[in-house]
């Protein structure tokens, strides 16, 4: 004979209510099972088929369970009374937090979290990994040590002009190998109005003759004074005829011309920054990837400007030849920019190659000599074509674009997942020691339970893709090594925010849908309350 | 089948008799003619359900020499049922005057 009360009360499992509610219940369901158990014995079924047959009738024994619990009481089961695979009692779930937590030890998953692409783009991309307390700190402390290193590092990234000038003068005044950080002070981001650009030019020019760059940036310094520049665009005869009109413009020109070299200080400066980001415990190479847009740029198109009106000018006068040798110096300015290890540098060496090389064909065609024997024409024409968007789709497709794409992703769902984990557990340990603490935080653990499972996934994601990155400063020898290897990666990282396709979504959508989801939150929970006032009450009568 | 009609279709079964719980899984399959079927774990909740909103109340009573837990309509329940099952006449006989139209 089996005792049906105990084949229940066995697969059931307590109900967390009035004892003797739950007994009935049990009793009765116990009724259910042996009626039908002997209707199936009455049939002739055997002992074993008719029991197998009866226990069919409640499949999921935890689910009815459940529902039982909530038609009874009108509440949903306590989370810590559920048996399921997201119940807070199971270990699964403690393990899966334990598992994100470790991952968290891990630095080099620390290290990617640090790049996470949410983070605000000032912090993240800005020239200086460090805060502006942090540079006065740096700037004390050179001072002290006098240790021009930092007090240069304070010069190329402080926001501020006034300090940026003052850590200047006393680098160099300690070191002077490192008066190429004038090149940074002859464009002050917000000069003051007595802000002297000039100055810190002419202690440049002195400490480094022979430097286009140099003069190129005196040059831009030049154009910026002018006072209509910004009016024209850079192409227009109106800017040309003010540029030519300026001496200073035109002898910085001629001396940029006739420099023998080409050098933007930036193998000095990634040296500079990658020591004292060591020294100072950031070993992060997103900070030195981002650092390296401290030195100007200066305008390298200038250069074909003033080319093409020089020779056009020798033309005018009958001196073809003479245009030729402009060109010829442009295809020498073009080979020093090519050697050069930023894409910026191929890009601008092969478009003063591309529009000399017209130019240089024109003229050769005018006095009927051979374009492929030429020396101008074959010095521009050794100059390597540069495909800019070619150049930027390769990187795009490339394995490491992709694996920060996917760190990008990752990273997301890591915080996010993050926060409802958090919530979650909030909820979970309240409810521990006070299971009747509301009813909202048992459906938020209810509801939330996947989080703390799908945590670790994401983690993993995040540090596997992130490993093959997770370098050292010390790894990267050059900028032009680590703009190979991390920044097609950190191009990547960030394409979900920056990205054509996504940046308007991201950018501009995030924290309006995360208002969305609280307020159609609070509206289902408006809902439910409503509703539960409608229900008749428990207690009427016949 | 929806949860408002399970419901109509139990209050009308306790309409006429107290029952117990396997007599209503078994009516309903019998008066149906086995086309609706009910699953018995679906039962005992919607029991449970329809005595916590005050429309059956369940009473223990001796039956076959044991006692069994019987179910019956209380006045609030009876009410629904009233409103509930005018409810399905528009409905079904809505239904019935587009569907049969051609055969009326």
């Amino acid at each position: 004979m089996l005792d049906w009360e105990k084949i229940v009360r066995d697969k059931l499992g307590s109900l967390p209510m009035d004892a003797s509610k739950a007994d009935e219940i049990v009793e009765e369901l116990a009724h259910q099972l042996e009626a039908a158990y002997q209707e199936e014995l009455a049939r002739g079924i055997s002992h074993a088929e008719a029991a197998r047959r009866s226990l069919v009738q409640f499949q999921d024994w935890e689910k009815l369970r459940r529902e039982i619990f909530q038609s009874a009481s009108g509440a949903r089961l306590p989370v810590w009374q559920q048996k399921g695979l997201l119940s807070p009692r199971r270990p699964v779930v403690w393990i899966a937090l334990a598992v994100s937590l470790v991952f968290l030890a891990l630095p080099s998953f620390r290290k990617a979290l640090h790049i996470l692409p949410f983070a605000d783009w000032p912090d993240a991309w800005s020239a200086s990994a460090f805060s502006s307390k942090a540079l006065r700190h740096l700037e004390k402390s050179g001072d002290t040590q006098k240790y021009a290193r930092a007090l240069a590092y304070v010069a190329l990234h402080s926001p501020d002009e006034q300090q940026s000038a003052q850590a200047a003068d006393r680098a160099i005044a300690l070191d002077p190998h490192l008066t190429w950080i004038c090149a940074k002070m002859t464009r002050a981001n917000f000069p003051p109005p007595d802000y002297d650009s000039a100055r810190w030019l002419k202690r440049l020019e002195a400490w480094d003759p022979d430097n286009a760059y140099v003069y190129l940036l005196a040059a831009g310094v030049a154009q910026t004074s002018e006072p209509k520049a910004f009016t024209y665009a850079p192409s227009t005869a109106n800017l040309r005829r003010a540029l030519f009109a300026d001496s200073r413009w035109r002898a910085s020109m001629e001396q940029a011309f006739s420099a023998k070299r080409w050098d933007d200080y930036e193998d000095k400066q990634f040296a500079l920054e990658r020591q004292v980001l060591w020294e100072n415990g950031l070993d992060r190479p997103e900070k030195l990837l981002a650092a390296s847009s401290a030195l100007p740029l200066p305008l390298v198109g200038l250069l074909q400007m003033y080319a093409d009106d020089v020779a056009e000018q020798e033309e005018k006068v009958g001196h073809p030849e003479q245009a030729l040798g402009v060109y010829l110096q442009v295809a020498s300015v073009a080979q020093q920019l090519a050697a050069g290890s930023t894409d910026i540098e191929h890009f601008a060496a092969a478009a003063l190659a591309k529009d000399s090389h017209k130019q240089v064909t024109r003229v050769l065609q005018t006095l009927g000599r051979n374009v492929g024997s030429d020396p101008t024409a074959l010095a521009l024409a050794s100059i390597p074509a540069f495909d800019r968007r070619g150049e930027f789709n390769r990187r795009l497709s490339s394995p490491a674009c992709r694996a920060g794409r996917i760190v990008g992703f990752s990273s997301v769902a890591f915080l996010s997942l993050a926060c409802l984990s958090a919530l979650w557990l909030v909820c979970a340990v309240a409810l521990r020691f006070n299971p009747d603490l509301s009813r909202v935080a048992n459906s938020t653990v209810r509801w939330l339970s996947w989080a703390p499972l799908l945590l670790p996934v994401s983690c993993l994601a995040v540090f596997l893709n992130f490993l093959p990155y997770a370098k050292s400063l010390a790894d990267y020898p050059s900028p032009h090594v680590l703009d190979e290897s991390f920044g097609a990666f950190f191009i990547g990282a960030f394409s979900l925010r920056y990205s054509i396709d996504t940046n308007i979504w991201i950018h501009r959508m995030f924290w309006p849908a995360i208002w969305c989801a609280a307020v159609c939150a609070v509206g289902i929970r408006v809902l439910s309350w409503v509703r539960s006032r409608r229900e008749p009450n428990h207690s009427a009568t016949e | 089948m929806k949860k408002g009609n399970t419901e109509l279709l139990v209050l009308a079964l306790l309409e006429l008799e107290p029952l117990h719980g396997y007599e209503i899984g078994k009516l309903i399959a019998e008066r149906s003619q086995g086309v609706l079927k009910f699953h018995v774990a679906s039962l005992y909740p919607l029991l449970y359900r329809l005595e916590r909103r005050g429309w059956v109340k369940g009473e223990w009573k001796p039956a076959g020499g044991r006692r069994r837990r019987y179910y019956r309509l209380t006045a609030a329940g009876r009410k629904t049922l009233t409103e509930r099952r005018a409810l399905w006449r528009a409905f079904s006989g809505a239904i019935n005057r587009i569907v049969e139209a051609r055969y009326a």
